[in-house]
Parts: structure tokens; sequence; C-alpha cells
């Protein structure tokens, strides 16, 4: 009888070229799931401690899900996770695309890369049979070109291989590298296309045969028909009575000051039509978007007849095919054909909001071909949008201010909303040509390099270039950006999450969920701190099992924890569930502990936190509460607030008996 | 009378509705009226403003680029050069 996951991982060492299999105890899933989960207990114990990230010692891993391909829905989430170069700490970056599934069916949770190659090469699992081969010819070329050329030299006419690659970006350790997957799925953050090119590993292409066993077939096969009854129901609904809706449910649901669940049914219908990209220009316009580098308002600096031009129905037009990851009834992608204007392209994915933000509010840009074609230039290149948006807003303001000159930028003239200039820039980063070289390691290096004051405008997180969501308008990503393990993340914990999850449909001891008003309880960190913690250990579970966030908060309440009973065979309650979160989190945050990263060391860039304060705009003299937050969440998981070492009770209640080994002897 | 410029964005209908305007109302009335006014003369009976009242989370409210609390943003008076902003609060993505 199965349990949902595979039971085993493979190991693939680059320097010896042996690749072999482990089993994996089943008390280690029940402890840590799969995913990032299994991935941290496997890198923390054999990662050594202070080892270089783009050293042999680093070990790279690719994860599937415990839930994936187990019948569920949303479940075809892939990870990959190592110690990045980016924040020399805990690094992982998350995917949807094809490639989860085909891992499990290779007949393992992860693949793990340790070792270091001496030319390149790439890996072909092929059901129970793995190969290193000779990648030289395709060492240089982009994700799009290596998907074809790998697809060709294995004869796969019929794409049955699933494939992450690296783009010249990766091949040149850009420390803001990414790994593509499907021409155009990014696990983007945290640098790690950057390990994948120190290891001269090009890229890896799975298929295999091997059947995904859950527990009980029949009871997660009916936990998701009704679920999909649920989303079917929801979709009628919203047709039938489009957004009057909310107001008769949100009548019928509230109590008091209740926050209402339908945010999700808006979001899902949000993601159906339009994708991420739908709310580029409301963003930019009511505090969510950062403008200008953090520095300016869309009111004034992007406002919406701008940022309307690079956002919804300005791009959708040019949507030829929707795009749909692994198991996902809502299918927020889309394939993308331009025609006009002067950057013609094809077969290219739809821009998400994140790249059109990074690349357009933060760069004041609303010249949509040259947005669609950077973003087309940064899939093929492998780097990730959001970091590479934010270093080239930095170098702008730094050309704006006289630090950078037209000398520096061979001969780019750097100014605000100049696209020409700023494609040619991109190019220049994915090269590692020029003043390209210079940025292509993230704004914190950059600005160590260029100095002259220039690091009061490079905003990050511990050397990680911050998300598309500006703390000033929810300040739970304000949070998850300083409190968690990989930080400057979007996609872990906000108030917004929490909100569009349910979140206090899950747990009992969750707060319901209250109204914050604009101005005065936003900003105190208290208000939502309980559920902002249950919010981040919820997202341990929805990364063990591969879940996407979207798929959390959607509308319906998920039956995550359903399905994850009935796909182990389990009886856990919730409750039982956040305690296998806390202790994902505390390792993946001991990993940084033990790298000798300290709290502050992940304090936001000023302008980000509102020191100084905006002068105009929605955030007009805000400023963030953040050392106050940042205790409040470390307290709360039983971290220490100076050190950020995990107090030893804690680590014993865990049965983190490594963490205890190494922080109390 | 006085000149305001108006932005609605967000999503109604299973659209997304992103529009700048300008509109000359009579000086002095409050938003609240602003928006029952531009219900009758600008959405063709869709009563795209009052909706977005009634949106799950409460929409935010721009007046001059800075946020207000609803109630307070509802009750302010319109004076001529002002710009009014309606918008949904979503920040996901």
């Amino acid at each position: 009888m199965g349990r949902g996951y595979m039971g085993r991982i493979m190991w693939v060492d680059l320097s010896s070229k042996k690749i072999s299999y482990e089993n994996i105890p089943d008390e280690v899933y029940e402890k840590f799931l799969s995913g990032y989960g299994l991935a941290a207990k496997i890198l923390y114990e054999r990662i050594p401690p202070g080892a270089d990230p783009l050293g042999p010692d680093n070990i790279i891993a690719f994860m599937s899900g415990l839930l994936t391909g187990t019948g569920s829905v949303f479940t075809g989430r892939w990870m990959v996770c190592a110690k990045s170069p980016l924040t020399r700490g805990w690094g992982d970056a998350n995917c949807g695309g094809d490639l989860s599934p085909a891992i499990k069916k290779a007949g393992v949770d992860g693949i793990f890369i340790t070792g270091k190659s001496d030319k390149p090469v790439y890996l072909v699992v092929d059901d129970q049979k793995a190969e290193l081969k000779d990648a030289s010819n395709i060492w240089g070329k982009d994700c799009y070109e290596t998907e074809d050329l790998i697809r060709r030299e294995l004869g796969d006419e019929k794409a049955q291989f699933k494939i992450a690659c690296i783009g010249p970006a990766g091949e040149k350790l850009s420390l803001i590298a990414g790994i593509s997957n499907d021409k155009g799925r990014y696990a983007a953050r945290s640098g790690l296309g950057a390990v994948m090119g120190s290891k001269k590993l090009k890229a890896i292409a799975v298929r295999g045969k091997a059947k995904i066993e859950p527990n009980n077939p029949d009871q997660v096969k009916d936990i998701t028909r009704k679920f999909n009854k649920s989303l079917d129901r929801a979709d009628f609904m919203m047709n039938l009575m489009g957004n009057r809706l909310f107001r008769i449910v949100g009548k019928m649901t509230r109590t008091g000051s209740t926050m209402m669940r339908q945010p999700g049914d808006l979001w899902r219908l949000i993601l159906k039509k339009y994708g991420t990209m739908g709310i580029t220009g409301m963003s930019a316009e009511n505090g969510d978007s950062p403008v200008k580098n953090w520095a300016g308002a869309g009111f004034k600096d992007f406002p919406l007849d701008r940022s309307s031009k690079i956002s919804d129905d300005a791009l959708l037009k040019y949507e030829v095919k929707k795009y749909g990851c692994y198991s996902c009834p809502v299918r927020c992608g889309g394939i993308m054909e331009v025609k006009e204007g002067p950057y013609p392209l094809s077969e290219s994915h739809k821009p998400e909001y994140e790249t059109l933000c990074a690349l357009g509010s933060l760069c004041l840009t609303d010249d949509v071909y040259l947005l669609m074609k950077m973003n087309d230039m940064i899939n093929r290149g492998g780097i990730d949008s959001i970091s590479v948006g934010g270093v080239i807003a930095f170098a702008i303001e730094c050309y704006e201010r006289g630090v950078l000159t037209k000398e520096d930028t061979g001969g780019l003239e750097l100014k605000w909303g100049n696209g020409e200039a700023m494609l040619k820039l991109l190019e220049k980063i994915i090269n590692r040509d020029g003043i390209g070289d210079v940025l292509a390691d993230g704004v914190k290096r950059a600005s160590e390099r260029i100095g002259k004051g220039s690091e009061q405008w490079a905003i990050h997180a511990g050397g990680q270039e911050l998300a598309m969501h500006d703390p000033k308008f929810d300040p739970g990503y304000g949070i998850a950006y300083e409190c968690e393990p990989t930080p400057g993340r979007h996609t872990i914990a906000s108030y917004t999450w929490q909100e569009l999850m349910g979140i206090d449909r899950f747990f009992k001891d969750a707060e319901p969920l209250k109204m914050v008003s604009s101005k005065k309880d936003r900003l105190d960190p208290k208000v939502r701190m309980k559920n902002q913690v249950l919010n981040s250990k919820m997202m341990q579970i929805i990364n063990g099992v591969g879940m996407c966030l979207f798929g959390m908060g959607c509308g319906p309440k998920t039956p995550i924890f359903e399905w994850l009973n009935a796909a182990t065979g389990w009886n856990k309650t919730p409750e039982d569930y956040l305690v296998v979160a806390e202790r994902i989190e505390t390792l993946r945050h001991s990993f940084n502990v033990r790298e000798g990263i300290k709290p502050k060391d992940f304090k936001m860039t000023g302008r980000a936190r509102g020191e100084p304060p905006l002068e105009y705009g929605p955030h007009k003299g805000v400023t963030l509460r953040s050392e106050e937050a940042q205790r409040l969440f470390y307290e709360a998981f039983g971290w220490d607030p100076e050190t950020g070492k995990p107090r030893k009770e804690v680590l014993e209640k865990l049965g983190l008996n490594e963490v205890i080994k190494d922080f109390y002897g | 009378m006085a000149k305001v410029r108006i932005k609605i964005a967000g999503m109604i209908d299973r659209k997304m509705l992103n529009r700048v305007f300008d509109e000359e109302v009579k000086d002095g009335i409050r938003v609240k009226e602003l928006f029952e006014h531009l219900d009758r003369t600008q959405t063709k009976g869709q009563n795209y403003f009052k909706r977005f009242l009634k949106l799950p989370s409460p929409p935010v409210i721009l007046i001059n680029g800075e946020q207000m609390e609803l109630k307070e943003a509802l009750n302010s008076q319109v004076k001529d050069g002002d710009e009014i902003a309606l918008l949904m609060p979503m920040a996901g993505g």
C-alpha cells in the first residue's frame, strides 16, 4: 500500500559521476513531509557549515511534493533547494510547470546533486535509468534552445521528458540567476541558477513510469471531486451574479468585523481570465506596487493611465492560448504571440505581475512591447525577473543622481522610463557585459562595488531584492521579507494571503480575521501576528506537499489536510500538522543561524521600511514598526530575537537533535 | 463648480475596469455623493461605484494620492482640482 510519496531519493555526484539511490524511512516523511521539508532535513545534515555556495560541497535538490500525482489538484509545484549564493543562507525556489510529477514517476521524491563537473553536463533520468550526458554543445544556449536541443538529442518528439535548465545567466554565475522549466516557468529566487552553473550542470531531463500510490486512492478522489464541485459552484455563482454575490454572501457570513472569505473568489476570477498581470494597473495606483525604485507613488509618478497600459486587457489581446501547470484547474498562465510592433514574439509566456511591476512601475516604463520583449529575454536568459528589475531600477537611480555616468554604462542613458536603454542593459546583465557584470549579482553587491552612498538605493533584504509588494501597503509582506529564512519573498505570508486563504478556517487557534483600519491598526504588528505565524506555518505544509499558493486562496476552502491524511494514511489533525510545519521552518531558519546569519542581517533597506517616510502618496508619513514585528515573530517561534538561535526546549520539542548538537553541544 | 479627476480600478462583472476621467461637480459635495452622481452619469446604470464600496475587502480610496479611512474619505468634501481614486485592495500575484 502506498503513502503518496516514493520513499527514496536519487543522489548524483558530479565529481565522481556516481549515481545512487537512498531510501528514506517513513518517519522522516511524517516529520518533514516532502518538498522543502525533506530537502531541509537532508541539506542541513549534509552541507558542511560554511560551504562555498558555488563550490562542490553545496548540494542542489530538485524536489517534488508529497501530494503531487496522488489525484489531488493544485499540487504540481516542484522546488529547488540549496545553500543560496545570494543570501549565503538557506535557499529555495518554487515553480509550477510540469517537472514535479516527472520526478515522482522516475521513482523518487527528489534528485540531490553534489560535487562539480569539470565540463558541462546534463542529467537524464529515464525511469529507472539515470546518466550524465555531455552538454558542451548546449552550453551557451538560452533556455528555449536548450530544451529544444535536449529533446532533439534524446529523440523526444512527444515532449515526454520534463526539463529544468539554466540559461547564460546561470552559466556566468549571476547570483540572481534562476532555473527554467517548460520554456518560461521559473524557480527564480535565491540565485540557485548560479549553483547549477557552478556545478557545470546545464539541465536535468526527467521522465518515468512509476505509479504514484496514495494510501486511500478512492478517498483522495472523493475529496478532489467534492472540491472541484465547490470550485464549479463558485464559478457558476460568480457567472450568475457577478460581484453582487459578494454583497449577499458577505451579509450572510459576516459577524461583527470579520473579514470575509470571498476575496478568494475574486482572485480566482482574475487569475482565470488574466493571470497575475491583471492587477498591475490597480496595484500601481493603490500603493501595493513599489514605484520609481521604492521612492515614488503610483498616483503621481506612474498613474493609472500609464500603469493600465501594461495590465489586464492591454496584454490579454496577445494571449493565444491558456497555460496551466500540472493538475491546475485555474490555469493562470498564458502563451503570447506578438505580430505587431518592434519586437515580434512567438510562443512566449505571458508576463507575470511581478515582472511587469519590476520592469514597469519600478522603472517607470509603460511600453508594453518592450516589457513583453524583456520578459521573453529574461525567460530565455535565465534570470530572476524580480531581482533584475530591482537592479535595473537601482542602476537608473544611480545614473539619474550622477553616481553612474554614460562612460560607466557603456553609452546607455539610464533615465527613468527609457525602455530601450533598459533592454540593452538587461542584455548586458544576462551576459555580464561591462556594467552588466557589476549588476549581475544583485543590488547589494552592486552597491558595494559602486559605493558613493548608493547602498541607500539598493533595496533588498539579506542580499535578495524585495518582491513587488510594498510592505507599507500590507505589512505582513514586510514581516515575511525580514523574518522568514528566505528574505524578500512574497509567496509566504502576508495579511493578503491570510485573507485569501481564510487562514482562520483551518485552525482552532486562529483569530477571526478582523478588518484592520487602513492607517492605524494596519501598522501595529500585534494586530495580525498570530495569524501571520499560522500563515507562515501553513506555507511549510503547502511547500511540503507541492501545492500552489494560489490554489490555497481561490475561494472554497482547500482540503489540504484531508488530502494529506487520505494520501498517506496518517490520521493527523491540522494542529498536528502545525508541529510538522514548525519543525520545517525552524530547521530552515537554523541553517541560516549556523551560517552565522543574525536577525539584523535580513533588515530591509530603510526606504522600504519608510525610513525616511515618503512625502506624498498612500504611504506618506508611514514608517513600519519592523523591529517590534521581528521580535514578536521570533518569540512566537521560540527563536532568540538577538542571536536568532532557537531555544533548546523548542528544538527538543521538535526533535531537531542535529541542531541541538550544533548549537548546544 | 469643481473639476475633479476620477480614477476607478478593479475587477467588476468579470472585467478589469481601469478608468481615468475628469468630471465637473458641484463644489463642496461629499465623496459619497460624488460616487452616487458618477453612478448616474458615468456607469450606465451599472452602479460600479456603489458596488465597489461593497466588495468583500473594503476598497482603497485615495484623495490626492493620500489614503484615508473609508468613512473619513466618503465624508470628505470635494474641491476643485481634487483627484479621487476608488481602487480594489488586492495585493497578491
